[in-house]
């Protein structure tokens, strides 16, 4: 009786423990916000308080790096630190050089894995990552404060809008992009020259107006196989549907709206298109004239497209959503494991990766951000062009357009694969006649829910 | 007790034998199980702060948890004693076979050796829009349509289990069938008892501790039904289909750590307590009938 008595009295101490705790929670929660607010200079904190002031850390020490997939610029950046730095020693770890290694999912799997156990490495390239949810559960340091405390990030010396492309609504920054790329439509020349009073119109950057016009070239021409884009109707739905997410899906208030009439017409508004063989995909290339009212096209080539007259394209834009935001693709981008223990030897390498030296490397494939890079890709790129094509574009102008799509640039595309995944599964569904738009949205905005809910 | 142990070899070797399982258990089971606790009761999975029985609460109170814990308490209230009576009858049926029960037997284990993703492919195509079942249904004008994915989705998954398991509750019990003494069907017989009160009274009664081994088993292989569940229908299953282990999949996925260690120690006491109650029970009752 007396042992019985002791075991409930016991049970009962370690309950009010536990209960007790989530009062504590609040308090530590509380005093972490105080201290981290310490930090942040508040509004009434004078200039003659003193600035916190980038000190670089000690060179010294092991660096770890995750990616999906081997990448040159990374395994060369790796080499060149550690000559610069011999008492770093900088691992790179690819996930598809691993025996049994899979695809995303599976990556996705190994990295939860090492994150759980306090393995992960303390730099992480994003390869279709679920950033939105790391960054919820703390696995990504918040890099705006190392951002504004590194001298060397200027407007002078980067495309600033585009390191800073992931800012959330607070402020914060898990990701920085390394290099940007972005799509591009433009139209068909041929079909323009049959229309006109469309030039002030032609200056719209979102998809869903762009393709308006793209189906008034298409219907208002008198020249045979003609098509829409050359894309398949999931891809075209996706690309209808980032334009107008926002009215879809709320990713920061996670709320869905997918199962309004919006989204089913969408939908139907697309299938239609498919079975009007707007995306026909079985053009002979070689042995027919055919014309694409709209090409969608990636930032180098595009650009090179744009000025080249033979290439018949022009007005190519980078894609804009609804609300004029022109994203860079987040699959291109480095976020710094916040269970780090190397957090300012991880900074050095992550700033070096954006540096001139690496940045200018041609493994770098793409625009880099850094503005000494921008200019040796342009460089690389246009010599490229240049070679395989006729038409005569001058350097100048190739690297000015670009240059001008880069700042337009000033959102990152976060939205977890994850979710892409779902979308592209379903309506692939619808497309293939195996369910009804109602069914399709009805799916998606279940699946969704649970998502963001669970 | 180091006494006892080493006083007879004989005791010792069972000790040994175990001692290389227990490691194991020990090593991948037991202490991570007792290190996840502290997961589930922090905030965050990294840089977490304390939190105490939040995690629990918030589990207790969010919608999909309560679908997964009441869809699995739903799938093992039918699928379990549906299929201890089938694999039963099926072990009746084999054992009182005159030619080739061996052969019988057989057919009702191959399921088990077939591994769960070419399993899950077939019934898939089984029960798809364009699946077998449906075109067997076209055949008298009926229309089909997904059945995994309707409201019947349980039925199916049911189904499956059954179809994954009846013969290995069947050998149990065949097993059990086996060590019934044939004379006490004899005497029966002698007193011209019929085929009812003899299963009530000597089949049913000897078979009590394999009837108890049977429901411990399907009970656990009901958690395993998952593996055919998340192959069919993926991570967000219909709502009917929506079990508990989805929860802990998606929150693995997610790196929600304190929700999902919280849902398996929620999900632990869920299984231990019952089959705690089980043996014990199993324990008293085998030992009145040997009595």
């Amino acid at each position: 009786m007396k042992t019985n008595g002791r075991k409930v009295l016991a049970l009962f101490v370690c309950m009010v423990c536990l209960l007790s705790g989530c009062g504590n929670a609040q308090t530590q929660n509380e005093e972490d916000l105080q201290s981290k607010g310490s930090n942040i200079p508040s509004l009434n904190e004078t200039t003659e308080q003193k600035k916190e002031e980038y000190v670089q850390p000690e060179m010294k020490g092991e660096i770890t790096v995750s990616a999906f997939m081997e990448q040159e610029f990374l395994t060369a950046a790796a080499r060149q630190f550690m000559d610069l730095y011999p008492d770093v020693k900088v691992t790179v770890n690819v996930y598809h050089e691993t025996s049994g290694a899979g695809s995303v999912e599976d990556y996705q799997t190994y990295l939860n894995t090492k994150i759980m156990t306090g393995k992960a490495e303390d730099i992480i390239l994003n390869s279709f990552l679920p950033v939105e949810k790391y960054s919820e559960m703390g696995v990504f340091e918040d890099l705006s404060r190392y951002i504004s405390l590194t001298p060397e990030f200027t407007e002078e010396n980067y495309f600033m809008n585009v390191l800073q492309s992931a800012k959330t609504k607070n402020g914060e920054i898990y990701l920085i992009p390394y290099m940007a790329k972005f799509n591009v439509v433009g139209f068909c020349d041929a079909l323009l020259s049959e229309q006109t009073g469309m030039e002030s119109r032609l200056q719209s950057a979102g998809f869903a107006e762009r393709m308006d016009i793209a189906k008034e070239l298409v219907s208002n021409t008198s020249k045979k196989n003609t098509f829409l884009i050359m894309m398949n109707e999931v891809q075209f739905a996706d690309y209808l549907i980032e334009d107008k997410l926002s009215d879809f899906i709320d990713v920061e208030k996670k709320s869905v709206n997918l199962n309004a009439d919006t989204y089913i017409s969408l939908l139907k508004e697309v299938k239609e298109l498919s079975d009007n063989h707007a995306f026909d995909a079985d053009v002979d290339f070689y042995n027919m004239e055919y014309y694409y009212a709209a090409t969608c096209d990636y930032d180098v080539q595009a650009a090179f497209y744009e000025l080249d007259e033979q290439s018949g394209l022009s007005y190519s834009m980078p894609i804009a959503d609804s609300e004029g935001n022109v994203a860079v693709n987040a699959n291109y981008s480095m976020a710094l494991n916040s269970a780090s223990h190397n957090k300012d030897l991880a900074w050095e390498f992550m700033k070096y990766l954006l540096s001139e030296e690496v940045q200018t490397l041609p493994s770098v494939h793409g625009l880099a951000v850094n503005r000494k890079g921008f200019d040796a890709a342009v460089e690389r790129y246009y010599n490229f062009y240049a070679e395989s094509n006729s038409g005569s574009v001058e350097k100048e102008e190739y690297g000015e357009l670009l240059q001008s799509w880069m700042e337009q640039l000033n959102d990152c595309d976060t939205v977890d694969s994850a979710l892409w995944t779902l979308i592209e599964e379903e309506n692939g569904k619808f497309f293939e006649g195996k369910q009804t738009a109602e069914d399709t949205a009805s799916v998606l905005q279940r699946k969704i829910e649970q998502y963001f809910h669970e | 007790m180091k006494k006892m142990i080493f006083r007879n070899r004989n005791q010792l070797l069972p000790w040994l034998m175990l001692l290389g399982s227990f490691a194991g258990f020990c090593l991948f089971y037991l202490v991570p199980f007792v290190v996840s606790f502290f997961y589930s009761v922090v905030d965050h999975p990294i840089h977490g702060a304390f939190c105490g029985l939040q995690n629990y609460k918030e589990l207790l109170r969010n919608p999909y948890f309560l679908r997964g814990l009441k869809n699995t308490v739903a799938f093992m209230a039918v699928s379990i004693p549906l299929n201890m009576v089938l694999s039963l009858i099926v072990a009746l049926v084999i054992h009182n076979m005159k030619r080739y029960p061996k052969y019988f037997g057989l057919v009702f284990l191959i399921p088990l050796a077939i591994p769960s993703a070419t399993s899950a492919f077939f019934w898939e195509s089984f029960w798809g829009l364009h699946g077998t079942f449906n075109k067997f249904l076209s055949s008298y004008h009926i229309n089909g349509f997904d059945w995994r994915n309707s409201e019947y989705g349980m039925i199916v998954m049911i189904i499956i289990f059954i179809w994954k398991n009846v013969g290995y509750n069947m050998a149990l019990y065949m097993s059990g069938l086996s060590s019934i003494p044939k004379q006490y069907y004899a005497y029966a017989d002698v007193e011209g008892a019929g085929i009812w009160w003899k299963f009530r009274n000597i089949t049913w009664v000897y078979l009590t501790p394999t009837t108890f081994l049977v429901l411990i088993m399907t009970f656990v292989n009901s958690f395993k039904i998952f593996k055919e569940i998340y192959i069919i229908t993926g991570e967000f299953p219909p709502e009917g289909l929506y079990v508990l282990q989805h929860y802990m999949n998606n929150m693995f996925l997610s790196l929600n750590y304190p929700k999902l260690a919280g849902a398996v120690y929620i999900l632990t006491i869920a299984i231990a307590l019952p089959v705690a109650c089980l043996f014990r029970s199993e324990r008293k009752l085998s030992k009145d009938l040997h009595d």
